[in-house]
């Protein structure tokens, strides 16, 4: 039986460092699907998507999974939630593959599956023939694609991607968008992007970030 | 929960493991305990007492290498928890995963005690080696020696994990309010314990976490002197010899039940350290600053001119590259404000008890910080494409630590020269350099200002007593 994908709703969320105002009242909700987050660079994009993921807290507003509103539904929600973010402080020390059954392990999840589940993306993104090598050894590109690949581990229902495609050569972005994809049928993918075409056309909906406001831009096909 | 807090001590133990720091630590700890431990022929010793050299037994040498370790080498393991490979987490994913974080500091603070317990494993066998070679085969007894050593280190280790996670759990003290807490607690430790060093039993004994007073002491009278640290000259009574029952003052009444409590303690700091953790902040949060303090901040840049020309080189790159350190160092608004504040100062303040301590604590902020940050890997990559090549810079480092001292400084060496008192002048160079150099250094070798940091506190500490005595 097909699960039921909540949605996430934003209502009158603020954010504010320091001085700045960098969402002012955004109000949204982000259907089961994949929605991407346009704008220029300090619009805001990377800031609603941590309020999404719970990495940080709104100065005002109202954030919901499902019925559930946040923080008390914080747990919940982070027990389906894959994320991320542009920059991760990665253990050199450890190979991709500790560092992602460690992720696999702080997300609740069974080591044996978790390990065939990463090495099936790893494959898919083109990182399979590293997994067993030093993350120290790694260039930006794969350090990228493990910090997305640790994101998808699980059956996560909020997929929170920054960024996901930056650094990547035109062939692992169309691994990574083809992955994004397919992750979109079943649950809520939120990406930041500077529109790349690799992923941008199974986008069900395109948000532009601007000056602390969120508006709809007409998605691709519609 | 169980899984969490397993992954996270694996990965922590195979990240120490594949450091290179632990296999130093492991190498370093055995060779150092030879220099610890005074021959029967000695002429001189790390611990004195009544200024005379304790005999060597199988208890002292467990007892004199665990007394060492937690009075002059507990900030060498703070050091190596704060500034080694697990000092940078993955906490952007981690923190919005739904792993306790509880489990989190219990996997962590396990691998950190695991490694400091391999240290203090090493330092037995060394302990046990030396014992064979400068004792009569006779009289060695390695199980003595492992007892004196682990009942009296392996708390106080145990303990400085527990310092470690605690700190790294809120915010504030992740950064240089964490080494500065670490060190006073470092030094009231000792002191507290020093001050009440002829009371007896269990709640003398818990004022002493560190535990070594009581196997020091315990032979000896209540007003009796002794020396950890070779900072006592051992005069006549150089070749004459004290025989110090530690393994008395280890059995001796409340001492081993407060190592457990001692070990109990640390052993709940994880589990607070999990309770009271607070995310990292990705962002600055900072409130509005009052009005007052508006000018603490950096203010607007000025306005820009689009046709500006392109900047030609420099006459002198190196001396740019010296003023460029020194305003990374103390450029900021805050920073200015302190040195002016100092150099003012120096003009009516006397300069051994006030403003050379002041200032020398000032640099030993600023140079440790920037020394942190300049020699971060991703940075050098970009730094040693410049001009100037990185050892160049480093010593242009030092130059700017001078710099900035010497501009801390000026009020108090004007005045020393109207009077012919050259000592402000001397001095400034004297720590400017000798600071700036220790930061960069241990800066450029751990990439993290933890270890200068707390290595220049402690000698700063000196120099403030020093100069007060003075």
């Amino acid at each position: 039986m097909a699960q039921t994908i909540p949605t996430l709703d934003l209502k009158a969320v603020s954010k504010r460092y320091g001085k700045k105002l960098v969402l002012d009242a955004v109000t949204v909700a982000f259907q089961p699907g994949l929605t991407l987050l346009t704008g220029p660079s300090g619009a805001g994009k990377s800031t609603l998507l941590r309020l999404c993921a719970t990495a940080d807290s709104p100065n005002a507003g109202e954030i919901a999974w499902g019925d559930q509103r946040l923080p008390g539904a914080r747990g919940k929600l982070r027990r389906v939630l894959g994320y991320a973010p542009q920059a991760v402080d990665l253990p050199d020390e450890l190979t991709a593959r500790e560092f992602a059954l460690h992720m696999a392990a702080l997300k609740g999840l069974r080591a044996g599956e978790a390990d065939k589940q990463f090495l099936a993306i790893a494959e898919a993104v083109g990182l399979h023939a590293d997994v067993n090598n030093r993350i120290s050894g790694f260039s930006g590109g794969m350090r990228r694609r493990l910090v997305f690949a640790q994101s998808l581990l699980g059956s996560p229902q909020l997929i929170c991607l920054d960024e996901p495609t930056a650094e990547l050569d035109v062939e692992s972005r169309q691994r990574v968008g083809a992955l994004i994809a397919k992750a979109a049928q079943s649950a809520v993918v939120l990406m930041t992007t500077h529109l790349d075409d690799a992923v941008t056309a199974g986008a069900r909906a395109i948000l532009r970030v601007d000056a602390g406001k969120v508006v709809p831009v007409q998605a691709p096909g519609q | 929960m169980t899984a969490v807090a397993v992954s996270a001590f694996t990965t922590s133990i195979h990240r120490y493991g594949r450091s290179f720091g632990l296999w130093l630590l492991l190498l370093v700890a055995p060779i150092g305990a030879r220099f610890l431990i005074a021959g029967q022929d000695a002429t001189g010793s790390i611990i004195s007492a009544e200024g005379r050299i304790p005999v060597l037994t199988s208890a002292f040498m467990g007892a004199g290498l665990g007394i060492i370790i937690t009075t002059l080498l507990l900030p060498i393991a703070y050091i190596y928890l704060r500034a080694n490979v697990t000092r940078r987490q993955p906490w952007q994913v981690e923190e919005v995963s739904p792993a306790s974080r509880i489990a989190i500091a219990y996997g962590r603070w396990a691998a950190d005690v695991a490694a400091l317990l391999a240290v203090l494993t090493a330092t037995t066998l060394a302990g046990i080696v030396l014992a064979y070679l400068l004792l009569p085969f006779s009289e060695v007894n390695p199980a003595v020696i492992a007892f004196c050593l682990w009942v009296i280190a392996g708390p106080a280790v145990v303990l400085v994990a527990s310092i470690r996670l605690i700190l790294e759990s809120r915010r504030w003290t992740r950064g240089w309010l964490g080494d500065v807490l670490y060190f006073i607690f470092w030094m009231a430790s000792i002191i507290v314990v020093a001050a009440y060093h002829s009371h007896r039993g269990f709640g003398a004994n818990m004022l002493d976490a560190n535990g070594f007073m009581a196997p020091l002491a315990f032979s000896l009278d209540a007003n009796a002197n002794f020396t950890i640290g070779g900072g006592m000259i051992v005069g006549d009574g150089a070749k004459s010899r004290i025989l110090l029952d530690v393994l008395g003052g280890i059995l001796s009444d409340g001492y081993l039940a407060s190592r457990a409590v001692w070990l109990g303690i640390a052993a709940l700091i994880p589990l607070l350290a999990g309770l009271v953790y607070l995310p990292h902040v990705a962002g600055k949060t900072r409130r509005k600053p009052v009005a007052w303090l508006q000018i603490l901040e950096p203010g607007a840049p000025p306005k820009a001119n689009p046709l500006a020309r392109p900047a030609s080189s420099a006459a002198l790159p190196f001396l740019g590259l010296v003023l460029a350190e020194a305003r990374l160092m103390a450029g900021s608004r805050k920073a200015q404000i302190a040195v002016a504040a100092l150099a003012i100062g120096g003009w009516f303040l006397p300069w051994s008890t006030a403003i050379g301590p002041a200032a020398m604590l000032l640099l030993v902020f600023a140079s440790t910080a920037h020394a942190g940050r300049s020699e971060q890997r991703g940075l050098l990559a970009l730094t040693r494409t410049g001009l100037e090549s990185p050892m160049a810079r480093r010593l242009a480092f030092v130059f700017a630590g001078v710099l900035v001292t010497l501009e801390m400084s000026i009020g108090a060496i004007a005045h020393g020269l109207t009077t012919g008192e050259l000592r402000p002048l001397i001095e400034a160079c004297a720590f400017g350099g000798g600071t700036a150099l220790t930061a960069i250094t241990l800066g450029a070798l751990t990439r993290s200002a933890t270890a200068p940091r707390l290595l220049l506190l402690i000698a700063w500490y000196l120099y403030l007593n020093w100069g007060s005595g003075n």
